[in-house]
C-alpha cells in the first residue's frame, strides 16, 4: 500500500490517495481516504511508507508491526503537545494525523489500539476515533473535554464490544 | 517538544527550545504537573476544567481566523475583563495578557497577580510565576503577548 497523492479538497481538508494491491487477483486498485488535514500533508507521505508484509498479511508500517508503529507516533504526539493548552493545537500534530490516516485504513485495529490507551490515559482521542470510527457518542457540549469524552468513549466502546 | 513530566525535570537546554527568554528570567514552579485545567481557566481563576474554545459544536478543530485572539477576547469579556492599553500593573484592577503565534491563532494567556508577578499554566505541566510576559514569548510556540485586557478587582 503507498499513498500515490495529495490533492487539495477545500481550506481545511485534503486527500490523500492510497493505492492498494489487490492480491487475490494480481491486480493493483486505488481508492480515494479522505483525510481531514489542517495543513498541507509532508510530500514524504508519498511513496511506501505504509505498506503490507508479504508474510502472513502482518501490517506492517516503515517495517514496524502496526501495534509498535502505533505507539511510536502516540509516544511522539503526547510529547510534542504536552506543554499546548488547546484541543486544537493538539489536533494540529503530524503524528496525530498520521494516526488518523492509518486508522481510515485499519479502523479496527486503530480503533482498539485507541482505545487501550485511553482507558489508561484521558488524552484526546476524541477527534480520531470520530473520523475513524464514523462514530460521534459524545455531546457537542462536552467535545472539547478531554476527561468528559473519554468517558462517552469508553462506554461506547463497551456497548459495542471494542474493548 | 520534550518527553518530561514537566518543567521540574527538563534541562535547561529543552527548556530553552521552548521559551529562550526563560532561564534568564526569573520564574518559579507552582504546582504539579496536572492536565485538570488550562491556561485559559487559570487565567480566569478556574483550577478544576479547563476552558478551550478551539473546536466548534461538531468536535472540529478551528484555526484562523475562527481560532484567534478576538474569540478569546470576547470570552474574557463575558467574564468581566476589557480590552486596556499595556500590560503595566494598575491599582484595583487585575490584568491578563494574550500570546498570538506567527499564524495569528491563540495559543496562550497569563495573569497578572496582586504584586505585579505574572502566573501561567504551561499546557499539561505545571502553573509558574514568571517576573515578564517576555520569558514565555516564543516565535513557533505560544507566540507574543499582544493584547491585554483588565478587570477590577472587587
Amino acid at each position: 500500500m503507498s499513498v500515490t497523492e495529495i490533492i487539495k479538497y477545500d481550506k481545511n481538508c485534503w486527500n490523500v490517495n492510497v493505492e492498494e494491491p489487490n492480491y487475490d487477483f494480481g491486480k493493483r486498485t486505488s481508492r480515494s481516504i479522505k483525510i481531514s488535514y489542517l495543513t498541507k500533508p509532508k510530500k514524504r507521505l508519498l511513496g511506501d511508507e505504509w505498506g503490507f508484509s508479504k508474510n502472513y498479511g502482518e501490517v506492517v508500517i516503515n517495517s514496524l508491526p502496526i501495534e509498535k508503529k502505533f505507539q511510536e507516533l502516540t509516544d511522539r504526539w503526547k510529547n510534542e503537545t504536552k506543554g499546548f493548552s488547546l484541543a486544537a493545537s493538539k489536533i494540529n500534530n503530524t503524528n496525530y494525523l498520521t494516526i488518523i490516516g492509518l486508522g481510515v485504513t485499519f479502523p479496527d485495529k486503530i480503533t482498539k489500539l485507541i482505545l487501550k490507551d485511553l482507558k489508561q490515559s484521558s488524552s484526546y482521542w476524541h477527534y480520531a476515533l470520530k473520523k475513524i470510527t464514523n462514530a460521534n457518542p459524545v455531546p457537542k457540549e462536552f467535545s472539547a473535554n478531554a476527561t468528559k469524552t473519554r468517558d462517552f468513549w469508553l462506554q461506547w466502546a463497551y456497548e459495542n464490544d471494542k474493548l | 517538544m520534550s518527553d518530561y513530566k514537566g518543567l521540574y525535570e527538563m534541562p535547561k537546554s529543552s527548556i530553552n527550545k521552548l521559551w529562550p527568554n526563560l532561564n534568564s528570567s526569573h520564574y518559579e514552579l507552582k504546582s504539579d504537573p496536572t492536565d485538570e485545567y488550562n491556561c485559559v481557566a487559570w487565567a480566569n481563576h478556574i483550577n478544576h476544567q479547563s476552558v478551550d474554545l478551539s473546536l466548534d459544536d461538531d468536535g472540529e478543530p478551528l484555526s484562523y481566523p475562527d481560532l484567534s485572539c478576538l474569540m478569546y477576547i470576547e470570552y474574557f469579556q463575558s467574564q468581566g475583563f476589557e480590552i486596556c492599553e499595556s500590560a503595566e500593573w494598575e491599582e484595583g484592577f487585575e490584568k491578563i495578557a494574550l500570546y498570538e503565534r506567527d499564524d495569528r491563532t491563540f495559543e496562550h494567556v497569563a495573569r497578572q497577580m496582586s504584586d505585579g508577578i505574572w502566573t501561567s499554566k504551561l499546557g499539561e505541566w505545571e502553573d509558574i510565576e514568571h517576573s515578564t510576559l517576555e520569558s514565555l514569548q516564543s516565535n513557533h510556540f505560544y507566540g507574543n503577548p499582544v493584547w491585554y485586557m483588565r478587570r477590577s478587582v472587587k
